[in-house]
């Protein structure tokens, strides 16, 4: 059966962690499973799991090291990891956050101390920030295999800044109807998601759609590293979404057609 | 996409699409697109596949299953069964000259060759044809429901085909098939011949249709593509267009030609912003039509531009009862027609930043008015069609102006205006006084009055005197200083943003600096002022386009596909064709560069138009006055020489320019007269050459 990991550590911010697990878990028909990485007694993460009804597994190791092995099981799907420990603390997000999910070949969700998590069986809306380059399109494939045949809404998001913004926009009223159509048929074939346009920088439209909640998740495409480029807009919504961040990685997965064919 | 150039003259007149990617499927499908001017078949691959949207559609055949009144879509005709597996590779071929597309493909078992095209020579009837190694490809069913449901009905009498989809508002489009297979060496040939009737308010029958097909038939392939062959041979006659020394600019004068010479027919045609390619813009007809096509049908294929024309006489009522219910004389036609000539425009839209925006077009863009009266114009001045102008065209340009003479607000000093109207640059507005609509208010006013003077039929006296004083009475925003118009009241006193100075233009400057910034600044859509320089510059003053254009210029976004064109052609008229090129080509790579993202949707009619007009209005200075041709050309440095084929009063003529000479040649010696250099000269047998030096602005 495949699994949805949570990989947390010993503090009360494991708690969203394991609830997102165990909504994704249901989503995507797969059995959460949750790994501490010990430092100690561990109490808050066996407790904190036994809360919410998650198994827990307990593992010795340097913890970057560890996490990374347990993500490319192949069973494993999604890789679900807290943002960071505290409200304000390690921006964009946690050192083991980050290098785990760098080399991650599977989507890794990114869930900040605080997010509102709902429960099994809840609707989830998926906001994926789209440019319309090729580099976004193989990434945005994994979100379309994570969420084929699920309860998940999506919702496409293109923000016209810089040199996005179009370069000729003739009648409102059927421009972007013709617009949209045509992206929604290059960048998510098979499917109908809503689109939503904005004019503003990616990052910002995204954790504006985010603060006026209207999602539940952002699920960013990137390059697995955070320097320059489209990597600041991974950056600015790690740091500050009030929601989880789904991170895609651009490169074709492991043990999947894609990636063996890459 | 791929476009041969250099001197293989075959390669100035094909399209080629050589890579097959699902993305950019539905775009190559709109540029693939064969039309006859009923009906218009999207270039869809025969096996359909990820990305495909094939679409045939009927001019003039609305459907309200759509929160919008749209296109019917009618039964595809293209499909076949690839048995023995997927065509790989291979190129698709759109001849230009004949209108024929060429697919070739590999199979596994050998190569697959497919001809298709929709019948010049008979609008209303398609033809395809596909051989392949035998048993590698099956013909299937000839007819297929299309994506949409569309109330598809279909059945067979005898070996014929039939089908049929229906509009909710009770047209409908039907089609009958037949096809054979026979046996040529190794390979099959299939033959499939279609013959389709599409009827806005009623569901045609089938019979008719399946006696067709069975003519067709017997008439055989060959036989019809020689009709094809011949009929576009003679289209091409009348409105070819050469560019010696520019392959891009040539390619696309003749892309752009080609689907506007292929785009209207019949008694009647109703011609939407994205013509027979595709369902954007909903079908709907806007001043695309009227300011940018019907001039280069008039000019080439006068018919067609006649049932363009039909297309608002018959709208004529709803037109009249528009304006009738805002208590106004006359008639008012709908920013956006479609089945019926009420007003169809979406009352609001979802701007990118999220803000939903009311659609000023709707109530306030009141120029279609006089846009409509200036094709009709143009129709007339290209052809002379006297009849016209005196019975329906003298309806016409009564009841326009008669409309404009009864909006217009008087002040105290006897000044006549135009309060919250919307102009061709739609980033302001409702304003007052935009110079465009004024300056062709007053010229619909003065051609109102010039044509009830002269029609017994008309009340004229009366009419022609209230409108010649109506007109003069008008403000047009001149400033004899500056020599030039002020956009609309008060534009002066905006914010003087120069969007070259923002960004590259062209861009859509709503979606960059937000609405209501490019509302409060002097950034404007498209070609305003300058739209009138290039429709009616006798209206405007003497020596005013140069002053206009440097100042109107850097503040052009030209975010609106309509634009570049107009810009090229007007820069061409003030000495500047150089300067003019890089519009020029952008206009034409357009669709064929998918440059709006939107081409997927359907070709850019009015930009395709846009193309002719500058090369023929704007480079070669050719214009229609009374009776006489005028020739002015401004040719750029990179061409050798221009070429481009008219039709004058019923009469084809060739005006060939160079640096040194204009030379005119006709098929009718002596009834054309030609302006050249202040003189008018008649075109004699062995044509007319005049010595030409290159000239700065005539205005």
């Amino acid at each position: 059966m495949t699994t949805v990991l949570a990989a947390i550590d010993n503090s009360p911010a494991a708690r969203p962690v394991l609830l997102a697990a165990r909504l994704f878990a249901v989503l995507l028909d797969a059995a959460a499973v949750a790994i501490h990485v010990r430092g100690g007694p561990a109490r808050t993460a066996r407790a904190e799991a036994a809360a919410v009804g998650v198994p827990l597994r307990l593992a010795d190791g340097v913890p970057v090291d560890v996490l990374r092995a347990a993500l490319a099981d192949a069973a494993v799907v999604l890789g679900v990891f807290g943002a960071r420990r505290h409200l304000v603390g390690a921006r964009p997000a946690g050192h083991t956050t980050l290098a785990a999910a760098s080399t991650a070949r599977k989507p890794v969700l990114v869930v900040p101390p605080g997010a509102r998590i709902g429960a099994p069986g809840d609707r989830v809306r998926v906001i994926v920030p789209h440019d319309g380059s090729p580099e976004t399109d193989r990434g945005a494939a994994h979100a379309r295999r994570l969420f084929q045949a699920t309860a998940v809404e999506v919702t496409l998001l293109h923000a016209f800044a810089g040199e996005t913004v179009p370069r000729f926009w003739d009648e409102p009223q059927h421009e972007a109807v013709a617009w949209t159509r045509e992206f929604v048929r290059r960048h998510w074939p098979a499917a109908v998601p809503a689109v939503r346009l904005a004019s503003r920088a990616p990052g910002s439209a995204a954790l504006g759609a985010a603060e006026a909640q209207a999602c539940d998740v952002i699920a960013l495409v990137w390059g697995q590293e955070l320097g320059a480029g489209r990597a600041r807009v991974v950056r600015e919504v790690l740091a500050d979404a009030p929601v989880p961040v789904l991170l895609l990685p651009m490169a074709g997965s492991a043990g999947t057609a894609e990636g063996a064919g890459r | 996409m791929s476009a041969d150039r250099g001197s293989d003259e075959a390669a100035g007149w094909c399209v080629q699409v050589t890579d097959h990617r699902p993305e950019r499927e539905r775009v190559d499908e709109a540029l693939l697109t064969v039309a006859d001017g009923r009906f218009g078949t999207r270039g869809s691959l025969e096996e359909g596949g990820p990305g495909a949207d094939p679409l045939v559609l009927a001019a003039g055949v609305y459907d309200d299953r759509d929160p919008l009144v749209t296109l019917l879509p009618g039964p595809l005709w293209t499909g076949l069964d690839m048995a023995s597996g997927a065509p790989v590779g291979g190129r698709r071929v759109l001849d230009l000259r004949t209108g024929v597309v060429v697919r070739e493909a590999g199979l596994p078992a050998g190569g697959l060759r497919t001809e298709r095209f929709a019948a010049a020579a008979r609008p209303g009837v398609a033809v395809l044809k596909a051989q392949a190694p035998a048993g590698a490809v099956r013909p299937g069913p000839a007819l297929q429901a299309p994506a949409d449901d569309a109330g598809y009905t279909a059945g067979w009498a005898g070996e014929c085909h039939w089908a049929r989809t229906t509009s909710r508002l009770g047209g409908g489009i039907a089609a009958a098939a037949l096809q054979r297979t026979v046996a040529a060496g190794p390979d099959d040939v299939i033959e499939r011949v279609v013959a389709l009737q599409a009827d806005p308010h009623r569901p045609p029958s089938v019979g008719p249709l399946v006696e067709a097909a069975t003519g067709l038939m017997a008439r055989g392939y060959d036989a019809l593509l020689a009709e094809q062959r011949t009929a576009w041979a003679r289209r091409w006659a009348h409105a070819a267009v050469t560019v010696e020394g520019d392959p891009v600019v040539e390619l696309g004068a003749r892309f752009a030609l080609f689907h506007l010479l292929a785009s209207a027919d019949g008694i009647e045609a109703a011609l939407g912003a994205r013509g027979l390619s595709g369902r954007g813009y909903a079908g709907h007809v806007f001043w695309d039509t009227d300011v940018f096509a019907l001039p280069v049908l008039a000019a080439t294929r006068p018919r067609a531009a006649r049932a363009l024309l039909e297309y608002r006489l018959r709208r004529l009522p709803a037109a009249r009862a528009a304006a009738a219910a805002r208590g106004l004389e006359g008639a008012r036609f709908p920013w956006e027609s479609a089945h019926d000539g009420s007003e169809v425009t979406p009352a609001t839209a979802r701007h990118p930043s999220g803000a939903v925006l009311p659609i000023l077009t709707r109530d306030h863009a009141e120029h279609i008015v006089a846009d409509v009266a200036w094709g009709a114009s143009q129709y007339a001045l290209w052809s002379g069609d006297e009849a016209f102008l005196a019975g329906p065209g003298a309806e016409l340009f009564s009841a326009t102006a008669a409309y404009w003479a009864s909006r217009i607000r008087y002040d105290r000093h006897g000044r006549g205006h135009l309060e919250a109207v919307v102009g061709p640059d739609e980033y302001h507005g409702p304003v007052d006084d935009n110079a465009y609509t004024n300056v062709m208010a007053r010229w619909n006013l003065r051609r109102g009055a010039d044509v009830v003077e002269r029609s017994a039929a008309l009340d004229g006296r009366g009419s022609a005197t209230r409108w010649r004083t109506a007109a003069a009475a008008l403000v047009d925003g001149y400033d004899t200083a500056s020599r030039r118009y002020e956009q609309f009241a008060g534009y002066f006193g905006l914010e003087p943003l120069l969007i070259e100075e923002l960004a590259s233009v062209p861009v859509a400057a709503d979606v960059l600096l937000g609405v209501e910034r490019t509302a409060a600044s002097q950034v404007i859509k498209q070609a305003d002022v300058l739209m009138l320089h290039h429709l009616v510059p006798d209206e405007t003053a003497a020596g005013s386009l140069i002053p206009n254009l440097d100042f109107y210029a850097p503040r052009t976004a030209h975010g609106s596909s309509l634009s570049p064109a107009i810009h090229a052609a007007l820069l061409a008229r003030a000495g500047r064709p150089d300067e003019a090129l890089g519009l020029l080509r952008l206009a034409c790579r357009l669709d064929l560069d998918d440059l709006t993202g939107t081409t997927a949707g359907g070709l850019h009619i009015a930009t395709s138009a846009g193309v002719w007009q500058a090369l023929v209005y704007g480079f070669a200075g050719l214009r229609p006055r009374r009776g006489v041709l005028e020739v002015a050309p401004v040719l750029p440095q990179a061409w050798s020489a221009l070429e481009v084929r008219v039709v004058f009063h019923g009469t084809p003529v060739t005006v060939r320019l160079d640096h040194d000479a204009v030379a005119v040649e006709t098929e009718d010696p002596g009834r054309v007269r030609v302006r050249h250099g202040g003189a008018v000269h008649t075109v004699g047998g062995a044509g007319r050459r005049f010595a030409h030096t290159p000239k700065g602005a005539r205005a």
